[in-house]
C-alpha cells in the first residue's frame, strides 16, 4: 500500500491545505496593500486640496481691512467654495485680539469621516491703512 | 501507464485556468492603479511644471499693477490673463488644455517664452477683493472631472 502511495507520485490532502492556506495568505495581504494605498492616494489628494484653500483663504485676508477683524469673530471661509464641497469640510477663521494693534487669524479647516483637520494663523497689523501686512 | 508519473490533460486545463484567473486579477489591479494615477490630485505636487505653472502665475499676479483689456490682438478670457507690469511690461498667460504658454513682451517686442506642457485643463476667472481689487482665480481639474487646483492670486496691495 505504502509503495503503491509513492509511486502515484500525487500530493496528500495535508498538502493541498497547507499550499491553499499560503496561496490566500499571500492575495489577502497584496489586496489589504492594494486597498490601503488607493486610501492613502485619496487621502493625499485630500490633503492637497486642503492646504490649497488655506492658502486661498490667507491670501485674502490679508488684504482684509484691519477693522472688520472683530475679536472673538468665529466666521466662514469667503474663499475655495468649490474645494470645501468637494471636501465636504467644514472651514472656519477665529478672530482673536494679541494687542491693541495686532490680531491672530486661525484658519481652520476640517474634512473627512476620521476628522482630519489642518491649520494655519495669520498674524494681522494696524497698519493705519498702509500696504505693510 | 501509471508509473509514467506525466500530468494527464485535464490538470493542465484547470493549472492554466487558475492561472488565467490570477492574471486576470492582476490585469485589473494593474489598469486600475495605472487609472488611479492618472487621476490622483497629488499629481500637483510630483509633476514639475504643474508647480512651475502655479508658482510662476503666483510670482507674476503678485507684482502685477493691473489687467489691460486686450494685447497684440488677445484679450482677457477663461484661458487668457493678461498681467501690466509697469514700464511697458506685459505677461501673457495662454491656457489649452495640456500646454501652457507664457510670454514676456517689453512694449510690442517679445522677450521669453515659455511652455509647460501634459499640464491639466486650467481656467482663470476673476475674484473680488473685500477692499474691491480682483485676484487672479486658477482652477485645474482632473480627466474625471474633480477639482485639484483651485488658487486665488491677489496682486501685492499698493
Amino acid at each position: 500500500m505504502s509503495r503503491r502511495r509513492k509511486e502515484a507520485g500525487g500530493f496528500t490532502l495535508v498538502e493541498v491545505l497547507a499550499a491553499l492556506v499560503i496561496l490566500g495568505i499571500v492575495i489577502t495581504t497584496s489586496l489589504a496593500v492594494f486597498f490601503d494605498r488607493e486610501r492613502r492616494i485619496r487621502e493625499a489628494g485630500r490633503t492637497a486640496l486642503a492646504w490649497q484653500a488655506l492658502a486661498n483663504e490667507a491670501e485674502i485676508r490679508r488684504r482684509q481691512p484691519f477693522g472688520s477683524l472683530t475679536d472673538g469673530a468665529v466666521e466662514p471661509f469667503v474663499s475655495s467654495s468649490a474645494i470645501i464641497e468637494s471636501l465636504e469640510a467644514t472651514a472656519t477663521v477665529a478672530i482673536e485680539e494679541e494687542s491693541p494693534v495686532v490680531r491672530r487669524l486661525s484658519l481652520k479647516i476640517e474634512w473627512g469621516e476620521s476628522g482630519r483637520s489642518a491649520t494655519i494663523d495669520v498674524y494681522r497689523s494696524d497698519t493705519g491703512g498702509g500696504a505693510l501686512w | 501507464m501509471k508509473s509514467q508519473k506525466g500530468v494527464s490533460l485535464l490538470e493542465m486545463v484547470i493549472a492554466m485556468a487558475i492561472f488565467s484567473v490570477f492574471i486576470v486579477i492582476i490585469g485589473l489591479m494593474t489598469s486600475d492603479y495605472a487609472r488611479l494615477d492618472r487621476s490622483v490630485r497629488l499629481r500637483w505636487f510630483t509633476h514639475p511644471d504643474e508647480m512651475a505653472v502655479v508658482a510662476r502665475l503666483r510670482r507674476d499676479v503678485l507684482d502685477s499693477n493691473g489687467y489691460p483689456v486686450e494685447f497684440q490682438g488677445k484679450a482677457q478670457g477663461p484661458t487668457t490673463l493678461l498681467l501690466s507690469h509697469g514700464g511697458g511690461e506685459t505677461i501673457v498667460w495662454n491656457f489649452e488644455p495640456g500646454r501652457v504658454e507664457r510670454t514676456e513682451w517689453q512694449g510690442a517686442s517679445l522677450r521669453t517664452r515659455w511652455v509647460a506642457r501634459a499640464t491639466r485643463s486650467y481656467q482663470i476667472d476673476s475674484w473680488e477683493m473685500s477692499e474691491g481689487s480682483y485676484a487672479v482665480h486658477l482652477t485645474g481639474r482632473t480627466g474625471e472631472g474633480e477639482i485639484a487646483i483651485d488658487r486665488v492670486l491677489a496682486p501685492r496691495p499698493e
